[in-house]
């Protein structure tokens, strides 16, 4: 087991995409509420479990992208199925230098590995959910984090790391994979999805909040790490080939410098996921609530018709992305045209898969998970807020009781196909954001969801690619200035930028402003 | 209870604009009222464009068209306006005038009468109920009357738990000269 943060692969006598095993950010977040239930009479649950890679329901999972030909095909179910399973072990809290335990390593050092997720435990549904848990914690890659890296003060002084009441840096985790041997698991559904809170409480499933575009800038400034390697890091994570002039390619032409400041534009709460872009990075989604969601990710890339989905959505966030061909190019494959043997990816997470069990117990987890307790009221003011909901038409997106109405919007630049109009739920205007994210990355549909608003009080920055960060800079005329600074994300080359569309709410009177943002926190 | 209330809201407001002619006289036009998430929303519909010959002693013998342009839609929210425009509702690109075609007309009380309209929105011709009054200024007049439509009949959106299916219509219209 290798502690390198960074490999580059090199097949058997054929050169590859150069893929960094580094990171990846995938993500498919979950979250948790610590108190699931507890019944009191323990009945035997017998989970109706679908199977994930079925190429049925495949077929109607992906959305097409902006540009068609590059829609994904996924991998065989013969393929997916040949993938050695995940083992999952028991993991461990990491803590911030000076809050651990005493000899915590030593003790952890005389640990056995356990191996922590066996479907033949769970009895109860209470057990399902769990054991989802322990799959939303579980590592895909242990070369993300190095050992010496999390225990070092620097590491938590230099990326303003997060970390809980209780000292733990929330993120990861240590897992023995083999007594003596302790490593960091990577790339889980809690690395994206886990917020700690001001006053150091942790919402798992939540957007989160790792300042991970940082903590890369810096380790890729460590003068060690070859500009190759990191050129390749963005090249197989960002890559669009099928664009004329692909923007993502040109940054992975970049010196070091230059992808290291594009990274540092990046706030925590938005991520550099794989598909999605350095250019052009995704808010983090909350996925507390996201069962009630007809469509994952910001562009409606898949559809959720059920759990299986949500299931689908985990393994393909997880890997099988890398895997998928986008008109020829297979971001993970052996010179991103071939797939590699069943077991042999080398790109993150795509040389394993979750057990059908695994992912089931995952999506009842994220199923499960249940907002914190709300500290704002209800009162007069937030009541004037909600007319004031009500008379800027926000209703009609942000539809009560969900607070969206699951509809996809056009971006600008997106001509809706003609049997787009019967195939999926349009509301057909767009409302003028930002496009790149959906016509420039390999997640772009040239549609974006409507989000919903719950849970706007804990969460931030906002927008799809996170540049505003608070509600009060969203309903701020300002932003529509060239001569604005965003307060979220903003790209690296530029020292201005308006942030247009979503035009609501702007020309209302201070007190209508304020109302409006004491109701919109009560959601 | 706030239903209730919201009714008698609506009512008061219809009230007053079909029996004060000085609310209804500035311009010719057309206004809706819809419930959506508890508030009444107004909208208007402008380029009213009519074909009136109306003689109020003998009504049965009148004849009155009227359309509207469907993209002049406005409801005071600028995108709202543009999505009302779109297919799922009024489809302006392809259907831009709304239309109505009197059938019948029977005198009541007051200078006021009952009409039975065709109305067309995009493809869909759903005979209407409309009240109108007469309100005679020199050798012209205004007709200002209403009625009640279900959007959904219409094709207009879909099931919604907060925009109310029924819009109702206040027309005002100047007649021109007269016919005796």
């Amino acid at each position: 087991m290798t502690q390198s943060p960074l490999i580059i692969h090199q097949a058997a006598g054929k050169s590859m995409l150069t893929l960094p095993m580094v990171l990846l950010f995938a993500g498919l977040m979950i979250s948790c509420s610590s108190n699931t239930e507890q019944t009191a009479v323990t009945t035997v649950f017998i989970p109706d479990i679908p199977r994930t890679w079925d190429s049925t329901a495949l077929a109607g999972f992906d959305l097409p992208l902006a540009t068609a030909r590059a829609t994904p095909k996924q991998v065989s179910s013969s393929y997916y199925y040949q993938l050695p399973e995940r083992v999952i072990y028991k993991s461990y809290p990491i803590y911030a230098p000076g809050r651990e335990p005493k000899n915590y390593l030593a003790w952890l050092q005389k640990q056995e590995p356990q191996v922590a997720f066996d479907p033949a435990n769970l009895k109860t549904e209470s057990d399902w959910i769990k054991a989802g848990e322990l799959v939303f914690d579980a590592s895909i890659d242990t070369a993300v984090f190095p050992l010496q890296v999390v225990r070092d003060k620097a590491f938590y002084v230099q990326n303003n790391m997060p970390v809980s009441a209780e000292g733990v840096m929330p993120f990861a985790r240590y897992v023995v994979l083999k007594k003596g041997l302790i490593a960091i698991s990577g790339l889980g559904c809690n690395m994206c999805h886990t917020r700690v809170m001001p006053d150091g409480s942790v919402i798992k499933g939540a957007q989160g909040n790792l300042p991970e575009a940082r903590r890369l800038a810096n380790f890729f400034g460590n003068p060690h790490i070859p500009k190759e390697a990191v050129q390749g890091f963005v090249q197989g994570l960002t890559a669009t080939p099928w664009l004329a002039d692909d923007p993502n390619s040109r940054l992975s032409q970049q010196p070091k410098e230059k992808i290291i400041a594009a990274l540092n534009a990046m706030p925590p709460g938005t991520m550099f996921r794989q598909g999605a872009g350095i250019l052009f990075p995704p808010q983090i989604p909350d996925l507390i609530g996201v069962k009630e969601r007809q469509f994952l990710d910001h562009t409606g890339l898949n559809r959720q018709r059920g759990i299986g989905d949500l299931m689908r959505y985990a393994a393909l966030n997880q890997g099988m992305d890398f895997l998928a061909s986008y008109d020829g190019f297979i971001p993970g494959g052996i010179e991103a045209k071939l797939l590699p043997p069943p077991g042999k990816g080398l790109a993150p997470g795509s040389a394993f898969r979750y057990s059908d069990a695994q992912l089931y117990a995952l999506a009842r987890y994220v199923y499960s998970l249940k907002p914190p307790t709300n500290p704002n009221r209800v009162n007069a003011l937030t009541r004037q807020g909600e007319q004031i909901f009500a008379q800027q038409g926000c209703v009609s997106c942000h539809t009560p009781p969900l607070f969206t109405n699951n509809m996809l919007t056009p971006a600008d630049g997106f001509s809706i196909p003609e049997q787009h109009y019967t195939q999926y739920p349009i509301f057909d205007i767009s409302v003028g954001t930002n496009p790149d994210y959906t016509l420039k990355t390999r997640r772009g549909t040239g549609y974006y969801k409507v989000p919903s608003l719950k849970g706007v009080w804990y969460r931030g920055p906002f927008l799809h690619d996170g540049s505003l960060a608070s509600l009060d800079d969203i309903l701020d005329a300002r932003r529509l200035r060239d001569d604005y600074v965003p307060t979220g994300f903003k790209r690296a080359d530029v020292r201005t930028q308006a942030v247009r569309g979503h035009e609501f709410g702007l020309d209302l009177k201070a007190t209508d402003r304020q109302a409006l943002i004491a109701y919109l926190k009560t959601l | 209870m706030m239903i209730r209330l919201l009714g008698y809201l609506l009512l008061g407001l219809l009230c007053r604009l079909l029996n004060n002619p000085e609310a209804t006289q500035p311009a010719s036009g057309v206004t809706f009222l819809i419930r959506n998430a508890g508030i009444i929303v107004t909208g208007s519909f402008s380029n009213l464009q009519t074909a009136i010959h109306f003689d109020p002693a003998h009504p049965e013998a009148s004849s009155l068209v009227a359309t509207v342009s469907a993209a002049t839609i406005r409801t005071g929210i600028a995108l709202r306006d543009a999505h009302l425009q779109k297919r799922s509702y009024f489809d302006t690109e392809h259907f831009p005038r709304i239309r109505m075609v009197a059938k019948r007309i029977q005198k009541r009380p007051n200078n006021c009468y009952v009409g039975l309209f065709d109305l067309t929105i995009r493809t869909v011709t759903k005979p209407v109920d409309v009240f109108f009054c007469y309100y005679p200024k020199g050798t012209e007049g205004h007709l200002t009357g209403q009625f009640r439509v279900n959007r959904r009949d219409f094709g207009l959106g879909s099931t919604s738990l907060l925009l109310s299916d029924e819009v109702m219509v206040l027309i005002d219209v100047e007649t021109g000269p007269l016919v005796r």
